[in-house]
């Protein structure tokens, strides 16, 4: 097999990002590139100095500088590859861009992402792929679903004709995806997860929850498109995040101090009506996600729900939920893993359709 | 859990080493059916009301966090749970303190209420109390106390009860001096802190409401906990499962490739440590406080064989798993099983000895 390259890209002064992106949707076209080209988005708390720094002590190299983009190697003993890589800056959103291949390549990647302390991948909600889709078909309505996966997620209440309660995944290859994941979704309830999408004579693209975004062939301006929304949802999800706070109060009489530690929290606002008979669930899903629980108390009359937990990294935090929305309060200074690893945990196991009130 | 006296199980034991003693196990044994079942109920029903009571704790400090709306507002911020519990005399629930006019509200929190008549006798009780040691917890929080307030607050669910209660005792009775505010909390409509103002048969209006308007104005409208909250790990009234939980999850870590310590050994000083940290414990003389739940922790910890001694100066958590997770699970399910069928076990010994003394009357007198 002939050795894959990083898609060429001169020597150029990018000043952002969003300029990078525009010179790619102009010049970059599917015969040029070996395989196809991955996009994965990440969210990150570091600076862009200390971003770049953090990359090269875990293997990347510096091969350029293009102004606001960076061309990145990286060299292992199983594996090497390269990647170019941009920083949002007013939005902590990252993007990778290379067309190494998503089996063997990109996971490094997103290894990355995910075990760095300040740093997450993205991922796209269920419902955003849907509305996606949705659009993409409203402009063009010869698009089709090529090939998809779809599950049922345990906390979804979706309506769904057949048996319900059953936890399930499909995995589905025709010319006929669209009509077929729309059937699903009315029979069963299942909500995508990842699907490729081919609107003939235009763009063939894929999507997948875990925050990757894939260019086959045509416009590559639609994927960047999406991509946008991606980095406006990320921009969005940080927003939230900063807004969580702990602080230790320091109340003054006019003798003594005293601490008094208060914790603001990320809110989800639900899609669904969580009810005590959820407790459950939520309680197996907060097992299931790997989170250590100090505390769970719950009543009912609609909802009541304090817990607190620890997370597989260590991090401890307090749940509070009712029946409409569910709270994240830390207890230490708020950590970005966590908090999208929580926000992973509400989708997967209590309402694939919550969203963040920022 | 036993309801026999220091006296009576002095008794039982020094029976237990006598010959009479094996009809003494008979007779106990006689009694373990459905002692079980009882003991089951008790300690989920204990575990339940322990968590409601501090739900309620919780929510009312949360209203009055420093830094939050009201503390900024009307300048009254929670300081402190249990004010003078380090006395050991009636106590109430939290200390709410405005420092720039020196007032203080005393707030009890009744999360149940089986008769509304304990609940306003504790509060007052705790209101004699708080005067008789007023000069202590003045030097204690480091300030005067110009004037107090009483607070009985309960869950909405309940108000009316209270307030039937209020008038007819007050119609009956009035009680000299400043009546009783009663607060209600709505847990379930964004965690809601109301004063209640419609107490039948109270003339003055003012008499249900706080001498300070701003606040008056504020909690009537009715002040909703949906951002900044007060964290409290436990407090003196905690469940000891809870504490116990609280303590194992910091002080116990998990174990990782390489690592020569056993995560499972406590030092005890870093659990006397933990809880004398106010900011675990929301107590302005956690010092004093945080050594006897520490204690509490390590003496029940012992005798349900949970903890076993290492050394001088640590302690083995005896439960499996190697995950945090694991642990904290077991921790909790051993926990509950051990403290039940200790239960159980006092309560066929209380039926036992007592058939046991009935049957057999000359032979009680150990004394």
């Amino acid at each position: 097999m002939e050795p894959i390259e990083l898609f060429a890209v001169p020597q150029k002064d990018f000043a952002d990002a969003p300029s990078f992106r525009s010179y790619l949707a102009a010049h970059v076209q599917a015969g040029m590139v070996d395989n196809a080209l991955t996009l994965v988005v990440g969210l990150t708390k570091r600076t862009p100095q200390d971003f770049l720094d953090t990359l090269q002590l875990r293997g990347f190299k510096i091969k350029r500088k293009l102004g606001a983009v960076h061309h990145l190697e990286y060299a292992s003993t199983e594996t090497s590859f390269a990647t170019f890589v941009t920083q949002e800056t007013d939005s902590g959103v990252v993007v990778f861009y290379t067309n190494f291949r998503k089996t063997e390549e990109v996971p490094k990647i997103k290894e990355f992402l995910e075990t760095d302390e300040h740093s997450y991948p993205l991922f796209f909600r269920p419902y955003v792929m849907q509305e996606v889709l949705d659009q993409l078909a409203d402009q063009h309505p010869e698009t089709q679903v090529i090939d998809f996966t779809a599950k049922r997620y345990p906390g979804s209440r979706s309506l769904a004709k057949l048996r319900p309660d059953t936890t399930r995944t499909f995995s589905y290859w025709g010319n006929d995806g669209r009509e077929t994941l729309q059937e699903l979704e009315f029979n069963y309830g299942v909500l995508p997860t990842r699907m490729i999408v081919d609107v003939p004579g235009h763009v063939k693209l894929g999507i997948d929850g875990r925050g990757i975004l894939t260019y086959y062939r045509g416009h590559l301006k639609t994927v960047l498109e999406i991509l946008g929304r991606a980095v406006d949802e990320s921009a969005r999800t940080i927003r939230a995040f900063e807004g969580s706070r702990f602080q230790v109060f320091a109340f003054q009489t006019a003798g003594r101090e005293f601490p008094i530690v208060t914790s603001t929290p990320v809110q989800l606002r639900l899609q669904r009506t969580l009810a005590f008979t959820d407790v459950d669930a939520i309680r197996q899903g907060l097992d299931d996600h790997g989170y250590a629980v100090v505390s769970l108390a719950a009543e009912e009359g609609s909802l009541y729900l304090d817990a607190e937990v620890v997370s597989k990294q260590g991090q401890r935090f307090r749940i509070k939920a009712n029946d409409r929305s569910v709270r994240m309060l830390p207890e230490g200074t708020p950590h970005l893993g966590s908090f999208m690893e929580f926000y992973e945990f509400v989708i997967d196991s209590v309402d694939p359709g919550a969203e963040l009130v920022v | 859990m036993s309801k026999l006296t220091p006296e009576e199980v002095k008794e039982l034991e020094a029976i237990r080493g006598t010959p009479a003693g094996k009809d003494l196990e008979a007779e106990i044994a006689k009694h373990t059916e459905g002692k079980d079942e009882q003991a089951t109920a008790a300690f989920d029903d204990n575990l339940k009301r322990a968590q409601q009571h501090d739900a309620l704790v919780k929510i009312v400090a949360s209203a009055f966090a420093p830094g939050g709306d009201l503390f900024t507002t009307t300048g009254f911020g929670f300081l402190s749970t249990d004010p003078l519990v380090e006395l050991g005399c009636k106590n109430f629930d939290l200390l709410i303190f405005n420092p720039k006019t020196k007032k203080a509200i005393l707030v009890e929190c009744k999360s149940s209420l089986a008769s509304p008549g304990t609940a306003v006798a504790d509060c007052r009780e705790s209101e004699k109390a708080f005067h008789l040691n007023k000069a202590s917890l003045e030097a204690a929080i480091g300030d005067n106390i110009v004037s107090v307030e009483v607070v009985l607050c309960v869950p909405a669910e309940i108000t009316q009860k209270v307030a039937r209660y209020l008038e007819e005792t007050e119609k009956v009775a009035p009680a000299a001096g400043p009546k009783l505010k009663i607060w209600q909390v709505n847990k379930f409509e964004g965690q809601a802190l109301q004063l209640f103002t419609l107490v039948p048969g109270r003339a003055k209006p003012f008499d249900s409401q706080h001498a300070d308007g701003t606040l008056t104005r504020k909690l009537a409208d009715g002040v909703k906990v949906a951002g900044l909250e007060v964290l409290i790990q436990f407090g003196p009234q905690s469940h000891p499962q809870e504490v116990g939980a609280s303590i194992v999850a910091t002080l116990v870590g998990t174990a990782k490739p390489g690592d020569t310590a056993d995560p499972k050994r406590m030092r005890i000083s870093d659990i006397v440590a933990y809880c004398s940290d106010q900011r675990n414990v929301a107590h302005y003389a956690a010092a004093t406080v945080g050594p006897k739940i520490a204690d509490r922790f390590i003496q029940e910890g012992k005798q349900l064989g949970l903890l076993k001694p290492d050394g001088k100066e640590h302690l083995l958590l005896a439960v499996d798993g190697k995950s945090l997770r694991t642990i904290l699970t077991n921790y909790r399910r051993e926990f509950r099983d051990r403290a039940i069928a200790r239960s159980a076990r006092r309560l066929a010994e209380e039926g036992g000895f007592r058939a046991f003394k009935q049957r057999y009357p000359g032979l009680g007198s150990y004394a």
